[in-house]
């Protein structure tokens, strides 16, 4: 412990200026990032409405079930693709490429003369719209009914578009969902009823499963009906997704990155701290001389500011 | 004050109290009163020598009253030579009893009471072989039968062809090593297979620790 303390008030300034490097750097790439907006909006869902639903889980909140769903659908390619196309963020990635790439980018394309913008492909731009909604979107449920869908970007209009855009496609997938799974229901149960010889009166069983059968088809097509119906849809938006007038305060991002920073500079010091002290060989206080010679000195010599050279 | 005793004066600003204090409390150590011969070396050159040999001299000379010989044998090769911190003449020295014949009563510059100063004088690589004759034919003995001690600053082990031959002839050799300065290995190097034992002075050491930070270390 000793040589370590002595290491480190030895090459203070060396093991410090990790620490303030990567603070000072951490804090200036965070300052240099463009501001973000942040727009949110908020859906109410109907737990009676989707309990109709295969997937309903009585256990489970509706706003967890559905922030789960969303979440889930937020991780496919398809989903973020039809979500940038629905709102504004596609055209505006197309048109303000380097918006979102971060300073560094920035600065090599700057040096390079490259101009990423109006030049990526349909595949890059995808790329690119998956990458920022996966990154931007924050679902978070704010209650056992109420969902609350937030997205960032550096332009207000296209956070609080894209906002709105997760909604409306949420809604259009999970609507086009259900009334596939209630078409499929109905065909099998029509499938099943037109493959049925029809019983004769004096079969009850037959007659029975019939019956059964019939009565399924009923329901199913019922089911159908309702889900093509948009009012029966079982959720509907509270708050629409609001263009942000002003951005999100820089304070708490400064506080992250200046953490992060000092935590990479504090590992880095370390590192060097005890590469330091493991390859400080010399002899530097009567301890070291026992350990390193296995013998004692038959005396010590403070160092005086005069110190002799020979 | 006459000339000596004016140099005497201004050895004292040459060495630091606590340096002197260092070599009284090992002179108890190495011999005291009934030390005859000590030979300081180190692993490599800038770590003290001259300075502890200056200051085990100073000792043996006014604690103890003794006749000292303070032999400068290392030249002058870490740049700083005992004649030229006690203010004497550089020569003429060993060189010039080995290379010339001359009478040891004439190399022994007087720098204090009980305490005479032989240089190296004007060492050339031509002497070294005649030099190790002269001290394998006990021109040491001769030294030391004209002083009550002689302290010698003999050159680095490492690095210099008669700094292992002269060390063996001494009663104790100290080895001084300069804190932070010489790596293990290289001490060890420099000490393995000498005849002679040597004990080890630790040069310069020192905290760079807050002192309250050594207060709580016990450092």
């Amino acid at each position: 412990m000793q040589r370590y303390l002595e290491t480190f008030f030895r090459h203070r300034l060396l093991l410090i200026a990790p620490i303030l490097i990567t603070l000072f750097a951490s804090l200036g790439l965070t300052m240099m990032h463009p501001r973000m907006y942040q727009a949110s909006a908020r859906v109410w869902f109907d737990s009676s409405t989707i309990s109709g639903s295969t997937s309903w889980n009585p256990y489970t909140a509706p706003a967890d079930a559905q922030a789960a769903s969303m979440t889930e659908l937020l991780q496919t390619r398809t989903f973020c693709r039809q979500v940038g196309l629905r709102g504004p963020l596609a055209s505006y990635l197309k048109t303000s490429a380097q918006a979102f790439s971060d300073p560094l980018s920035k600065l090599i394309a700057k040096i390079s003369g490259t101009q990423p913008s109006g030049t990526w492909s349909d595949q890059m731009l995808t790329d690119q719209v998956v990458a920022t909604i996966t990154q931007g979107t924050t679902v978070t449920p704010v209650g056992p009914q109420i969902l609350s869908v937030t997205f960032s970007a550096p332009n207000p209009t296209v956070a609080a578009g894209t906002a709105q855009a997760i909604v409306d496609e949420f809604f259009d997938e999970t609507l086009a969902n259900r009334q596939a799974e209630a078409q499929s229901a109905v065909d099998f149960y029509q499938k099943q009823l037109a493959d049925m010889p029809a019983p004769a009166k004096t079969d009850t069983v037959a007659q029975q499963r019939y019956d059964d059968l019939a009565q399924k088809l009923d329901a199913a097509r019922l089911q159908l009906a309702a889900d093509q119906q948009p009012s029966a849809s079982g959720f509907r938006i509270v708050d629409r997704a609001q263009v942000p007038d002003r951005p999100v305060g820089i304070r708490k991002a400064l506080l992250l990155t200046g953490v992060e920073g000092l935590a990479i500079g504090m590992t880095i010091s370390l590192l060097l701290l005890m590469l330091l002290t493991w390859s400080d060989r010399t002899i530097r206080r009567p301890e070291d001389f026992r350990t390193l010679m296995e013998q004692s000195p038959v005396g010590v010599i403070p160092r005086t500011h005069d110190r002799a050279s020979a | 004050m006459t000339a000596q005793g004016e140099r005497t004066a201004s050895l004292y600003p040459e060495l630091d109290f606590r340096i002197l204090t260092a070599c009284r409390e090992m002179s108890i150590s190495l011999g005291g009163p009934d030390l005859e011969a000590l030979g300081v070396t180190s692993a490599g050159p800038r770590e003290g020598r001259t300075t502890f040999a200056l200051g085990m001299a100073l000792v043996q000379a006014r604690d103890y009253r003794r006749r000292v010989i303070l032999l400068d044998l290392s030249q002058g090769r870490d740049g700083s030579s005992l004649a030229d911190r006690l203010g004497v003449g550089r020569g003429p020295g060993l060189a010039e009893v080995v290379g010339e014949g001359f009478p040891l009563g004439l190399v022994r510059q007087s720098v204090w009471d009980g305490l005479a100063l032989v240089t190296a004088g004007r060492f050339t690589e031509s002497l070294i072989g005649p030099t190790i004759s002269a001290i394998r034919g006990g021109l040491l003995r001769e030294f030391r039968e004209q002083a009550d001690v002689l302290i010698a600053d003999l050159p680095p082990l490492l690095g210099h062809p008669l700094a292992r031959l002269i060390a063996t002839e001494f009663q104790r050799l100290v080895v001084v090593v300069a804190a932070g300065q010489t790596p293990a290995s290289k001490l060890q190097e420099a000490v393995s297979n000498l005849p002679i034992e040597p004990a080890f002075v630790l040069n310069g050491t020192h905290s760079n620790l807050p002192r309250w930070l050594q207060v709580l270390t016990g450092g």
